[in-house]
């Protein structure tokens, strides 16, 4: 049995629309978002030992904050279910909080999430991964940004994607470390692997650097086939076309679970994905 | 019984001519030798057999136990039991060896293989390579050293039990030690399947002691002989063959030799 349990959200949590949860409230709960109060805007999450929380995006007009209090640590996991989604998010990292944020989005639907991260106070550090597919014509756009306000601020964005039968997938990544920010640092990958010709792939990093004090910026992006190299080698062992892609679209977006540890997420995650590759 | 017959083989890559009228038979169980100076084609021919997408062939047959080889795909040609242990095996990033070695042995069997027989024969493999217990969770060739890569060819083709084995400069990048586990393993598999192997050097060609060598130059097999031409070659090199044969030996890189600074761009563009 997963470790992880469903979040029920009393009275005493909400005050002036602001969501708190504390400690215990934070570590192994998964909260949906459809469960949000109509009222509340903003969640803060506040521990002083490891933050493991999983959310599941609803489709939700409004903008939701999730705000990270100073020196709180962990990770959050974004999931989507299989249903399409449109949403907004933003993420706020105070003074010191560093957050692992991962989406394995290993279910069908189209998306059109911005999700944008902002790095607000000194040494606030970020690790943004997502894997995620699109077939059946889904259409997924995932615009994902991050800005420094903080100085000595990081944040480093992992975007990879599978996509095939006529779908689209766009990665659009934006980094910004303003003026007046000092010493920060921010780093971004994009890579797509696109399966047949009638799919539509893009990646755009974008990087805006406002002052020049800055430890380093750098985007990578490649939109391609799978490697022709990769393909032949594992044909020649006797894997047919569709076994060896598999295997490849498999080893390109299973990495990311190695940031899950609860063995039963994990396990779901990997069933979604081969159910269909 | 002949295993695989070549007939005027032609084949090229980016319209250049690689391979100009290979002849060679191999019967079942031979060990043969494939000689030849660099960039006459033996790569190429390994590569051609197997299939490789880059090169095309222009003319020729390739029969293989009877069959049209040319007709079949590169997986195809596996199943029917062809392996190349390449020179340069390839990084598949994020796959990892229990997966690829179980989909691969499951390509040769009727019900795929249980878990723990798996477990079982990777284990076994691996020691007799003298290669690291974790082996089957780490990444495909991804991380490992030349040394390591070679081994895992071989012990791939121990996993997969192919019928015609073709080996491309298998020991190069390994230390003394890996000659002598991989001279080994090719021992040990000898007594069931044919071997053609690349190798520029007599040391490895004396630990498998092939019953038959053949040299390649220009594109063709010139010569076909036994160990005594392998020691002839290793002793004398190959200008000997241009004299005794009257064969003109084209150079690889027929191009001059210029030496420039590196302001050519700058250049260039005027």
């Amino acid at each position: 049995m997963s470790i992880f349990k469903q979040l029920t959200i009393n009275k005493s949590m909400v005050e002036d629309g602001i969501l708190s949860l504390k400690n215990n409230d934070v570590t192994h709960y998964v909260f949906d978002e459809k469960l949000l109060p109509l009222n509340v805007y903003k969640i803060v999450l506040k521990a002083a030992k490891d933050i493991d929380f999983v959310v599941i995006l609803r489709e939700n007009s409004t903008l939701v904050t999730y705000e990270i209090a100073p020196y709180s640590r962990g990770k959050i996991m974004f999931v989507c279910e299989e249903e399409d989604v449109i949403a907004k998010r933003e993420i706020h990292l105070l003074e010191g909080a560093e957050i692992n944020l991962i989406m394995p989005d290993f279910y069908n639907g189209s998306r059109k999430l911005n999700i944008e991260t902002k790095l607000l106070g000194r040494k606030a550090r970020a690790e943004w991964h997502l894997a995620t597919y699109s077939l059946n014509k889904d259409k997924k756009i995932f615009n994902i940004s991050f800005s420094h306000y903080g100085n000595k601020s990081f944040a480093n964005m992992h975007n990879y994607g599978v996509v095939l039968n006529e779908s689209t997938l766009i990665f659009t990544g934006e980094s910004t470390i303003y003026e007046e920010v000092k010493g920060a640092e921010t780093h971004q990958t994009a890579r797509i692997i696109v399966f047949d010709k009638g799919s539509h792939a893009q990646a755009d990093p974008i990087l805006n650097i406002y002052h020049n004090d800055v430890i380093a910026a750098s985007h990578a992006a490649t939109v391609g086939q799978v490697n022709a190299e990769h393909l032949y080698y594992l044909k020649s062992r006797g894997l047919t076309e569709k076994e060896a892609k598999q295997l490849i679209t498999k080893g390109y977006l299973m990495p990311i679970l190695n940031y899950i540890d609860d063995k039963v997420l994990k396990e779901n995650f990997t069933t979604a994905l081969e159910r269909v590759i | 019984m002949i295993l695989l017959e070549i007939r005027d083989l032609h084949a090229t890559v980016n319209e250049v001519e690689i391979l100009s009228g290979v002849n060679l038979k191999i019967n079942s169980g031979e060990v043969v030798a494939l000689l030849g100076p660099n960039g006459h084609g033996k790569s190429t021919l390994l590569q051609v057999i197997m299939g490789h997408p880059k090169y095309t062939v222009t003319k020729g047959k390739i029969i293989y136990k009877g069959k049209d080889l040319l007709k079949m795909t590169v997986d195809e040609r596996a199943r029917a039991g062809l392996f190349l242990a390449m020179q340069n095996p390839s990084e598949v990033p994020g796959v990892m060896i229990s997966d690829f070695l179980r989909t691969a042995i499951n390509t040769k069997r009727e019900r795929p293989i249980k878990p723990i027989e798996l477990f079982r024969v990777i284990d076994k493999a691996s020691k007799e390579m003298q290669m690291p217990y974790d082996l089957a969770s780490r990444n495909l060739n991804e991380g490992f050293s030349g040394g390591e890569k070679k081994r895992h060819e071989i012990l791939q083709m121990k996993l997969l039990k192919p019928e015609l084995a073709m080996l491309d400069e298998i020991d190069s990048g390994l230390d003394v030690d890996g000659i002598r586990i991989v001279s080994q393993q090719i021992n040990e598999e000898k007594k069931d399947k044919t071997f053609l192997v690349i190798s520029h050097y007599a040391r490895l060609y004396n630990l498998i002691n092939p019953s038959r060598a053949v040299v390649m130059i220009n594109g063709r097999v010139v010569i076909e002989g036994d160990m005594e031409l392998v020691k002839r070659i290793d002793k004398e090199g190959y200008e000997w063959i241009q004299i005794e044969h009257n064969i003109d030996i084209e150079r690889e890189d027929k191009r001059p030799i210029v030496l420039e600074v590196c302001a050519i761009n700058e250049r260039s563009k005027k």
